[in-house]
């Protein structure tokens, strides 16, 4: 096998080191999804038009263009269209992927939420809740637990497309990737490092997934298998 | 679902015509490749090319004066567009066939034989010429500080403590590396480079100097130039596989034959003539 361990030995503490910008980039991301999906969600299932117009609009706009499209029009387009200095690469990078995921995010709420039998809502709503207190206390819950396998493969793939802010030059992962096998034109040296540090990453989730299904006990109901 | 059987299936002829469509439309045309318009290859009349092989060729179009898209055409255009041209027909192909290559796919893609030949203003680096062999040098050029108009910034020194954008992997992020205590921004592309100078994000480009300085004479009013003269001096090579030595010879061969006959001349005039 050919392989060139001085190459990796050499590149491997550059690519490590794009490991916590991923972290971050996805990370923060996805906080932003998780909360600002959840309104949309929300606007989306409400009958004031209002409210529903506006987010689906958002929600179309989003999920219909490239993210790569996404990050130029907020870092580059908006400051220029509302006359600002632009913010940093960094947080703008932060912002247009946290905007973006929150479209996914959102209509995966929205399943979740639809996925809760009606007489939930009418039940807690007979015993003198209002909307918000049978929203947050009766439907939610039931409705997170529906949304978990999805809201984690949106993060998984939040995670891969970070690497897209590289058109701020923000390095992380990938783009280092791209950077060092660029400089030494090794393939498989740099490659498989990067792949495999992708998948500790996501392996991370994978964990975190089963650990907030189990909590929240996603397997208790087994309609056709048990 | 089943009150409205008939809108869904129209939605879905729709659907199968598109795509049928768009399938069709792949299969019909020529080969997706930019014959350029090989301007100034007036010596060798290429007339008969019929069975004559293409030269399969790769490029980054996204560095003009060199390479770049026309928008308007859709084929690539610029001085290493024309001048492949000239050089495949006078090296006995009919033409050569473009392929847009990311930049860091470029030589990836000479190994996997998805094309023989790079052009894309590659400088000859004792690196590079470790993985490819490189025709005789077709182009001096140098890397230049690209600055906002006002900017003290004049000299490489007084990059020092600076943001600097580069592309990255390319002889501006080596240059750039050399100079001490800059942070170096890279980026896939040059003109992102050139954007983020544009908004702020870094203080100064280190690129090409042809490339600078065609954006500045596309782009008069957006408040860039050049801080002084290039500080380094480099070499374009055209790169082939190091085995591909017979190809290699002959591409020297037509190279030598266009700067002999005045056609390297016309070319070069046409894109970089100061009188233009």
């Amino acid at each position: 096998m050919d392989i060139r361990w001085d190459v990796v030995v050499r590149y491997l503490p550059f690519l490590v080191e794009g490991v916590p910008m991923t972290l971050l980039l996805s990370g923060a991301g996805i906080g932003i999804a998780l909360v600002w999906g959840l309104f949309l969600a929300l606007g989306r299932l409400s009958q004031r038009a209002w409210l529903n117009r506006p987010a689906a609009a958002y929600i179309t706009f989003f999920r219909g263009t490239p993210l790569l499209v996404q990050i130029m029009l907020i870092h580059f387009a908006a400051p220029q269209l509302f006359g600002y200095r632009p913010l940093p690469p960094l947080v703008d990078g932060i912002v247009a992927l946290g905007l973006n995921s929150s479209a996914y995010v959102a209509e995966i709420y929205r399943a979740g939420i639809l996925s809760v039998p009606h007489g939930q809502m009418e039940a807690a709503r007979s015993l003198g809740m209002s909307y918000g207190l049978a929203m947050r206390l009766v439907v939610l819950p039931q409705a997170f637990r529906v949304a978990v396998p999805p809201l984690f493969n949106e993060f998984i793939a939040l995670t891969k497309d970070s690497s897209l802010v590289f058109v701020l030059g923000v390095l992380e992962l990938m783009s280092r990737g791209s950077v060092a096998a660029g400089s030494v034109y090794r393939y498989l040296e740099i490659w498989l490092p990067v792949a495999l540090l992708y998948l500790a990453l996501t392996s991370i989730f994978t964990l975190l997934a089963s650990a907030v299904e189990r909590r929240l006990g996603v397997h208790d109901q087994r309609p056709f298998l048990a | 679902m089943i009150r409205r059987p008939r809108r869904l299936r129209l939605l879905a002829t729709a659907l199968l015509a598109s795509v049928a469509l768009a399938l069709a439309g792949c299969g019909g045309q020529a080969p997706a490749s930019g014959n350029g318009a090989a301007a100034g290859s007036g010596s060798s009349s290429g007339a008969s090319s019929g069975s004559k092989p293409y030269l399969q060729v790769g490029t980054e179009a996204a560095y003009a004066p060199f390479e770049s898209v026309d928008p308007a055409s859709g084929k690539y255009v610029g001085f290493d567009m024309d001048l492949i041209q000239a050089v495949a027909k006078a090296a006995g192909f009919a033409g050569a066939q473009v392929h847009n290559i990311k930049w860091d796919g470029l030589i990836p893609a000479l190994d996997d034989h998805e094309v023989d030949a790079v052009i894309s203003a590659m400088t000859i680096t004792d690196d590079r010429a470790k993985s490819v062999t490189f025709s005789d040098p077709y182009f001096t050029a140098g890397q230049v500080i690209g600055v906002k108009k006002g900017s003290p910034i004049k000299t490489p020194q007084d990059l020092a403590g600076k943001k600097v954008g580069v592309q990255a992997d390319t002889t501006g992020d080596y240059a750039a590396q050399k100079v001490k205590g800059t942070t170096i921004v890279r980026y896939p592309q040059t003109p992102d480079a050139i954007n983020a100078l544009l908004n702020g994000d870094v203080d100064a480009v280190v690129i090409d100097a042809p490339v600078l300085y065609n954006f500045i004479k596309e782009n008069p009013n957006r408040g860039v130039v050049a801080a002084g003269q290039p500080f380094t001096v480099e070499y374009y090579g055209i790169a082939m596989r190091k085995d591909d030595t017979e190809l290699v010879r002959k591409i020297n061969q037509a190279l030598a034959k266009l700067k002999a006959d005045g056609t390297y001349q016309k070319l070069y005039d046409q894109y970089f003539s100061s009188s233009k």
